[in-house]
């Protein structure tokens, strides 16, 4: 379907279109409205008997009576034909939900262990390639690293413009799978560089233990990229930096996606005063302002990237807990979570800390790692299945998350006027609209408890927080 | 006959209110699309399904309504009758 939603999770095994669900839902309340029917019809049925009707001496009154009274037989038998049609079609929608739910699960479970064993097989029979290579890849790296921070403004423009001309290449759903099941295979690659037994890799790693895998590698990454001058951590400082009241909070997808910080300042908090109850709050977390390796002035970068999927001390993520700080939030206070993109990864990462009172999580184009998953905190993903970003966050693995997937650009052209136009905190607003439209039951379970935190609410007081890192 | 014409006087509101809970069931299938998502013939397949449920709820309908439709002539042509009875005029 152009524009299709597909949803997962939710607790659910069930895999389809918003559509599909949407659909299903309809049918059940068909089947529930055509049964009251019944039941009424049938007690109708029995008010006024045959015998009694053929008694009455106004002929033209009993014909009329007799004659609805058959024609209420005949409604009920063709009321059951119907209920018995719709309970068929909500039985073969359910049926082809989870049927491509278990189709989906078998399939990533199969590519997820062929790209391990073929990670092992690479690092197991070409170590040599590896080490022969790293020094020139590194070098090279570092090179491309050093001129584009070098080079002037208009080179890098050209260099965003020459990548954002390969958007057809960098915007394809198959390259995204194959990056995402590349994320999954870094640690079998190592392992087997290591010629560690395949079998105690797979014991360790995402297919067995999940003690090795993104976490460990981007662990790896930063400590070797560290000597280096590139990926190093620094202190970070968060002004406030404008207030102000407004009357509702927000109550849609769409509306907390509006929400999410784009300018200069990357976190926003909203204040939500409710008669009678604590103060609550909503922290909304922007992605990623900066691309350069080395950490200049922005936190929001990505050295904090690799860190906070490293689950270590990243610049985004102390920048996101100060402001927290600052606005009065501490571990008793009720506090949900928006983020995009990096504000995603270091939002999943606030709920699942465990150090605040998590009421729920909506995250959009998200690098999520498997381990920052908070358990037991209502969550809403959006991804798009053309967008690179979430695939660096490899596999999910939170079945009751309720996960919603679109191909941002089916059957549209990709633009090149930008970088990963699928990533674009625009386009996922778009998304989040069609979600409010489409009134899946799952998301919606999920909206409901995100719209009761703020019930009631008397004001809402919105202020925005920047952040800049410090010298070492 | 008054018990009769209170009869069929209940057994009218009885079907109105059936015929109100049918007509949203109705709307509802109504705005229910042939598209789920599905391609080819299983997608076929479901659209021919809710083609078949319109219909019945349509012969539903149409049986619905001349149950009303009977009732209704059946208590006018009861009153008729006990206006032009003997003494009744």
């Amino acid at each position: 379907v152009a524009d299709g939603l597909i949803v997962s999770g939710g607790g659910s095994t069930a895999v389809a279109t918003a559509e599909l669900f949407e659909q299903a839902a309809a049918l059940r309340q068909v089947i529930n409205e055509i049964e009251e029917c019944l039941a009424r019809l049938t007690t109708l049925d029995g008010a006024i008997s045959a015998a009694e009707l053929r008694s009455w001496n106004e002929p033209q009154a009993m014909y009329a009576a007799l004659s609805a009274e058959e024609k209420i037989d005949e409604a009920v038998g063709a009321l059951r034909w119907a209920r018995f049609t719709a309970q068929t079609l909500v039985a073969a929608l359910d049926a082809s939900a989870e049927s491509y739910g278990a189709v989906e699960r078998t399939l990533q479970q199969l590519n997820q262990v062929i790209g391990a064993k073929l990670s092992y097989a690479l690092g197991f029979l070409f170590p040599g390639l590896a080490v022969l290579l790293a020094p020139g890849l590194a070098g090279a790296a570092l090179t491309v690293g050093a001129a584009y921070e070098l080079s002037p403004r208009e080179r890098r423009e050209a260099l965003r413009h020459w990548l954002a001309d390969q958007n057809d290449v960098l915007t394809n759903p198959q390259l995204v799978m194959m990056v995402r099941l590349g994320v999954m295979g870094a640690d079998d690659f190592l392992g087997g560089m290591a010629r560690v037994h395949p079998q105690f890799i797979e014991l360790l790693g995402d297919e067995g233990l999940e003690l090795l895998g993104l976490t460990t590698s981007a662990g790896l990454l930063a400590t070797v990229a560290t000597p280096l001058g590139a990926l190093a951590e620094t202190p970070v400082r968060v002004d406030r930096v404008s207030a102000r009241t407004d009357k509702t909070p927000a109550t849609t997808f769409e509306e907390r996606v509006r929400r999410i910080p784009q300018g200069d300042s990357q976190v926003r908090i909203d204040r939500i005063t409710v008669d009678g109850a604590p103060d609550r709050f909503e922290v909304y977390i922007g992605g990623t302002r900066d691309l350069s390796m080395a950490a200049r002035t922005e936190p929001w970068d990505m050295t904090s990237n690799v860190h906070t999927l490293a689950m270590g001390d990243a610049g985004s993520y102390r920048a996101a807990q100060e402001a927290m700080r600052l606005a009065g939030i501490d571990a008793n206070t009720p506090v949900q979570f928006v983020g995009h993109s990096q504000g995603a990864l270091v939002a999943s990462a606030l709920a699942g800390s465990g150090d605040y009172d998590a009421r729920g999580l909506l995250t959009v184009g998200g690098v999520v790692s498997q381990r920052l998953v908070p358990e037991g905190v209502p969550w809403v993903a959006i991804e798009h299945t053309d967008d690179l970003v979430p695939a660096l966050g490899g596999n999910r693995v939170a079945p009751d998350a309720v996960l919603v997937r679109r191909q941002a650009f089916l059957g549209e052209t990709v633009p090149s006027d930008t970088l990963l136009p699928a990533h674009e905190l625009g386009r996922y607003r778009e998304t989040a609209a069609m979600l409010d439209d489409a009134q899946d039951g799952r998301a919606e379970t999920v909206l409901d408890t995100l719209n009761e935190f703020s019930r009631g609410a008397d004001t809402v007081t919105s202020t925005r927080y920047l952040s800049r890192r410090l010298p070492n | 006959m008054a018990l009769m014409d209170r009869s069929l006087r209940e057994q009218e509101l009885r079907l109105r209110a059936v015929l109100a809970i049918f007509s949203r069931a109705e709307q509802r299938v109504a705005r229910l699309g042939g598209n789920v998502g599905w391609i080819g013939p299983a997608s076929d397949a479901y659209g021919l399904g809710v083609h078949a449920l319109r219909a019945e709820l349509r012969v539903t309908g149409d049986h619905l309504a001349a149950s009303l439709a009977g009732t209704v002539n059946a208590l006018s042509a009861s009153e008729r009758g006990a206006t032009s009875a003997p003494g009744c005029g």
